[in-house]
């Protein structure tokens, strides 16, 4: 009786030690940015001005206005994470691969998929799916969605 | 006064001289027939002892018994047949007892505690972690695969110029679209159908420039329907290559 006691919180420890460290070894942190872009002149966000140079520039040099609505922090691992970037769209994010180079940058290859609700059902489906490698600290940006008078662009950057 | 076949005189009479109750005219004719038959003298002797020990005992206080043990004995016994049990035959003896019981109280060696504890134990963390470690494997947490020491872009060319499937080393795997709705629209010169002869070959000059300084390089793309996805790249402060794509939403979200 005793030994089987021993044995199962053994095990528990193992678990608990075993199970996040392996995870964490494997975590890539990323963050999220759902912003609303206009043309007329409007609030510029804070945590969007180290952007700043970017969208001074094309596709982004006719907005005047970045007004941050929602910033996700993830931990992306092999499975799949979601980031509501809207009411009925989500962004579901998945770490593939961990690319080290010899210069000592880093990509991270990722599949990004943009999932759209269905109408009048509670089910996301796919509209727009992608694999891509992206560098360590370094942003890119998806834009196209129409939202009151202005145009949503999600940021991703990973470190 | 004597019986009358017999001869013998009457235990009542004798009895009455005994306890003084006879008249002095009986009294003395049975003192006389006393003396001449010396078997109702031996009688009458053996009736004074009895009588004057019957006196000694009377004169001796009674003590009343405790009846705790008693009613305590009756009724276990009561208890015992009710539930249909008899009282049971010792197993063994007190002797064997009594050395069972010492045997018992023994403590148990160092050696005996490691063998009948730590073994089980050990054995059992060791099962444990074998499942875990399975476990965790099987689930891909422990996926060792997910790192990829990347080549320079230089030798990845060498080695594509060196060997005769190169497409097999420049050339990344793609998996299946997960939506089967989705349609394709991947860079062909990444794309494994790719055939080399009827399509122009990408200049190894502009490759290496992507490769080194694009923050962004799109392996893939899959949309629902046939757009056209406008990629963007805007020069950073460092002069890296930020990756921007525009996709036309079909009035997707007027409710976003």
């Amino acid at each position: 009786m005793k030994s089987i006691v021993i044995s199962i919180l053994t095990f528990l420890l193992a678990t608990l030690i075993i199970v996040p460290n392996a995870r964490g070894d494997n975590k890539v942190k990323c963050t999220t940015y759902s912003i609303l872009a206009k043309e007329e002149k409007g609030t510029y966000s804070k945590s969007l001005k180290k952007f700043k140079h970017i969208f001074k520039k094309m596709p982004f040099k006719i907005y005047k206005s970045f007004k941050l609505l929602n910033k996700n922090k993830l931990a992306l691992s092999n499975r799949e994470k979601v980031a509501k970037i809207g009411s009925n769209l989500k962004l579901s994010i998945k770490l593939l691969d961990r690319i080290l180079s010899s210069d000592n940058k880093t990509r991270y290859r990722i599949k990004l998929r943009i999932l759209k609700k269905k109408e009048n059902k509670k089910k996301y489906s796919t509209i727009y799916s992608m694999v891509m490698k992206l560098s360590g600290d370094k942003p890119m940006f998806l834009a196209g969605p129409q939202k009151g008078g202005g145009t949503l662009v999600i940021g991703l950057i990973c470190q | 006064m004597t019986t009358k076949n017999t001869g013998k005189i009457e235990p009542e009479l004798l009895s009455g001289l005994l306890d003084q109750e006879l008249d002095p005219q009986n009294k003395k004719k049975i003192q006389t027939y006393l003396e001449q038959n010396p078997d109702a003298r031996e009688q009458y002797k053996k009736l004074q002892i009895f009588s004057q020990q019957m006196r000694e005992l009377n004169s001796i206080p009674v003590q009343p018994p405790e009846m705790k043990p008693f009613w305590k004995e009756l009724k276990s016994r009561i208890n015992l047949e009710e539930s249909g049990l008899s009282q049971p035959e010792p197993a063994v003896s007190s002797t064997e007892l009594l050395k069972i019981i010492t045997e018992s109280r023994k403590q148990p060696t160092m050696a005996q505690k490691i063998v009948g504890s730590f073994v089980p134990a050990f054995t059992g963390a060791i099962v444990a972690l074998a499942v875990v470690y399975f476990f965790a494997l099987s689930t891909g947490i422990l996926d060792k695969n997910q790192t990829i020491v990347n080549q320079t872009p230089d030798s990845k060319l060498n080695q594509a110029k060196n060997s005769k499937d190169s497409s097999k080393n420049i050339l990344v795997k793609t998996k299946q679209p997960d939506n089967k709705n989705l349609k394709k629209v991947s860079n062909p010169l990444l794309d494994k159908k790719f055939n080399k002869k009827t399509l122009p070959q990408p200049d190894q000059n502009i490759e290496k420039i992507i490769n080194k300084d694009d923050s962004c390089v799109i392996e893939r793309m899959d949309t629902e329907d046939d757009v056209i996805t406008t990629v963007f790249k805007v020069k950073d402060k460092d002069g890296s290559m930020i990756t921007v794509i525009w996709i036309p939403f079909k009035n997707a979200s007027p409710s976003i």
